[in-house]
């Protein structure tokens, strides 16, 4: 592995042979250099928590701790399940609050209340969430697009008051208590092994979405979103494949949703807002609808954000002024003003988000010095 | 049974409030297309402005509500020229999302200068009752349900026999075709955007009048999506039965199922609905099913 290498004029851009064409890594130089700028920065990971400072540069300002890179882990899962359906199969969802609530009282059924280990728990409410999702898509996807949304708001106010129920009546006012989860003789009590769990549950849901991508089911739900009728006339099942998508993306929020809940270990029926909703909508806008990358670059950004407007936010109070007094002690506000704008300036002037970013910057750098 | 009349009655007057909201938003779908997310905060914002037009600025409650309208009419069409327009001829997955974004900048901009605290308008009407044969109904509902029975015969008349409702029907039918036969399409949509904004503050500026005013008066918006689905999404008339028959459900979930329950009773209303009748009560049958 060289460094001009990894500059070839390819690029991993085009390609000669069919096999070459259905790698899932499509450059292996590059991904593996990729994967070793990945494990070096994991490696770095501590020292950066331990000493708030990256590359010599402070960041203590961000509070970056590892609730919160484990909480972004999480975000990225839900964001995923949220991609499937909205950026590979072109329907907008509201459920992604809805169907963590899903999983959490799955997971409290079954770990809490019947005594299942964790990651039988987990994978419960994965496949619960999944049967629901699959079971809610029957009215909702028969129709046009839209009605997924209000299926969804509608199917939002239902978790909540659901949960609400199913709390007061076994675990009362504080809430549902998820016992300290294990696998098997492991237990996962610190941060730092939620974070390893996490990472390779996320690998591994990267790897399972993009390889269900290149297979046929996924394709086909490609070829529904980009042109219904086609696809319907190229002999796909339309209402099917979007029926399994609904399923696959609740399988996969409803999972993050236990896990979310197992992580906090506690959770209650105000966890689960629109508003939660909302904020994935906002992290795969952000980060590139229809893009797995994007859910990365979103969900990270989705967690770093809120440290830094507080801390913009309460410089502003020193302007002085009623302004600035109401600036700094609406920082809830000023955060969704932030996101709101974000998403707005996004769709309008950069649609494919940071991965569209990432894309021309590799594209750009990976063709010189030719022009790509 | 004596129960059950009752709950109908105000749950009628509110649904008049949702009938207004979700016939905006039928206006709007139908001559442009956007399911607007936002319609929920442009209630709320027309809400808060009367809150202040009455309390701070001593208006009387007719002029403040014109007032507001104007100002809704103007934040409307300023939505459309500042964001909407760049959006023109995109899908409408982009469109929808753009207007989630709006209703967290909206949502935020207002409570920016209202917090989360409750406001009461000073109504002359909200304290008093009128009975009809024992059954208790409040003079400013009836004021509400007369309001929005004006509102919507103003509106079909505007619709039906105006220059403006004619381009604006003409752009529903068929998009293309309007710019074709020299329709300024964009104009049109203006319009439609204020015209809609203008809807939803009227069922704000209702709600104020019954109703504590604070943020949470945003979700007769969302539940304004169901009353215009429950219609048939591009049905004028089918927007205002979709809206008495979501205020009559809600609350009836509200008074027999549990005080919290009346959304989810009426997302269930619509389920079974959309089984039955995925077009809607009233709407047109060329719903594109796959």
């Amino acid at each position: 592995l060289t460094i001009p290498s990894l500059f070839s004029w390819h690029g991993g851009r085009l390609t000669t042979s069919y096999s070459q064409e259905a790698r899932i890594i499509r450059d292996r130089r590059l991904g593996l250099s990729v994967a070793a700028l990945f494990l070096v920065l994991l490696a770095y990971m501590p020292t950066v928590l331990d000493q708030q400072s990256l590359f010599g540069l402070n960041i203590s300002f961000l509070a970056f701790s590892g609730t919160q890179m484990n909480l972004c882990l999480i975000g990225i899962l839900g964001a995923i399940g949220l991609n499937i359906l909205t950026g590979y199969g072109g329907l907008v969802s509201l459920g992604n609050a809805a169907f963590f609530a899903v999983g959490a009282m799955v997971a409290a059924f079954l770990g809490v209340q019947h005594g299942w280990p964790f990651p039988a728990a987990v994978l419960g409410a994965a496949v619960g969430g999944g049967l629901i999702g699959g079971l809610i898509g029957v009215p909702a996807l028969r129709v046009r697009g839209i009605y997924l949304i209000l299926i969804t708001l509608g199917l939002q106010a239902a978790a909540a008051l659901i949960f609400l129920e199913y709390q007061d009546r076994y675990f009362g006012f504080g809430g549902v208590p998820y016992a300290s989860p294990g696998i098997g003789p492991i237990a996962i009590d610190s941060d730092e092994r939620w974070g390893i769990l996490l990472l390779i549950l996320l690998t591994g849901t990267i790897a399972g979405v993009r390889t269900l991508l290149r297979m046929r089911e996924g394709r086909a739900l490609l070829a529904v979103r980009d042109n219904e009728l086609a696809a319907a006339a190229m002999g796909i099942n339309v209402f099917h494949i979007k029926l399994k998508a609904f399923a696959f993306s609740s399988f996969i929020v409803s999972g993050a949703g236990a896990l979310y809940v197992y992580y906090l270990a506690n959770a209650s029926a105000d966890l689960f807002t629109l508003d939660l909703a909302i904020t994935f909508i906002a992290m795969i806008i952000l980060g590139g609808v229809g893009s797995l990358l994007g859910c990365v670059l979103g969900g990270i950004v989705w967690q770093l954000l809120p440290p830094v407007v507080s801390v913009a936010t309460s410089r502003a109070s020193e302007l002085g002024g009623s302004l600035g007094t109401a600036i700094s002690s609406n920082q809830g506000s000023i955060s969704d003003l932030v996101f709101g704008l974000i998403i707005v300036v996004v769709l309008i002037r950069w649609p494919a988000g940071l991965a569209g970013l990432v894309r021309s910057v590799k594209r750009v750098t990976l063709s010189w010095p030719f022009r790509g | 049974m004596h129960t059950l009349i009752q709950v109908t009655i105000i749950g009628l007057g509110v649904g008049c409030v949702y009938g207004l909201v979700s016939l905006g938003f039928v206006v709007l779908f139908k001559s442009t297309g956007v399911f607007n997310f936002a319609q929920g905060s442009f209630v709320l914002m027309g809400a808060y402005f009367m809150v202040t037009c009455v309390n701070d600025f001593h208006l009387a409650i007719g002029v403040a509500a014109v007032v507001v309208l104007v100002a809704s009419l103007l934040v409307g069409a300023l939505v459309h020229q500042l964001v909407i327009k760049r959006m023109t001829g995109q899908p409408m997955l982009p469109v929808v999302m753009l207007t989630i974004g709006l209703t967290l900048i909206i949502g935020a901009i207002l409570s920016l200068f209202y917090g989360s605290q409750d406001y009461y308008v000073r109504s002359s009407l909200s304290s008093r009752n009128a009975s009809f044969a024992g059954f208790y109904v409040p003079v400013s509902l009836i004021v509400v349900v007369v309001s929005s029975i004006a509102a919507t015969a103003v509106f079909g008349l505007l619709f039906r026999n105006t220059r403006v409702g004619l381009h604006m029907r003409a752009t529903a039918e068929d998009h293309e075709a309007a710019v074709v036969v020299g329709i300024n399409v964009d104009m049109v949509q203006m319009v439609a955007w204020a015209l809609s904004a203008a809807l939803a503050a009227a069922g704000g500026i209702l709600l104020a009048n019954i109703e504590t005013v604070n943020s949470t008066l945003s979700d007769i918006g969302l539940l304004s999506f169901p009353a215009a689905v429950i219609g048939g999404l591009t049905s004028i008339p089918g927007a205002i039965v979709g809206g008495l028959l979501v205020g009559v459900v809600e609350l009836l979930g509200q008074t027999y199922v549990s005080s919290s329950a009346g959304d989810v009773t009426v997302y269930i209303v619509l389920i079974v609905i959309l089984i039955i009748r995925p077009f809607g009560l009233l709407g047109s049958r060329e719903v594109n099913r796959v």
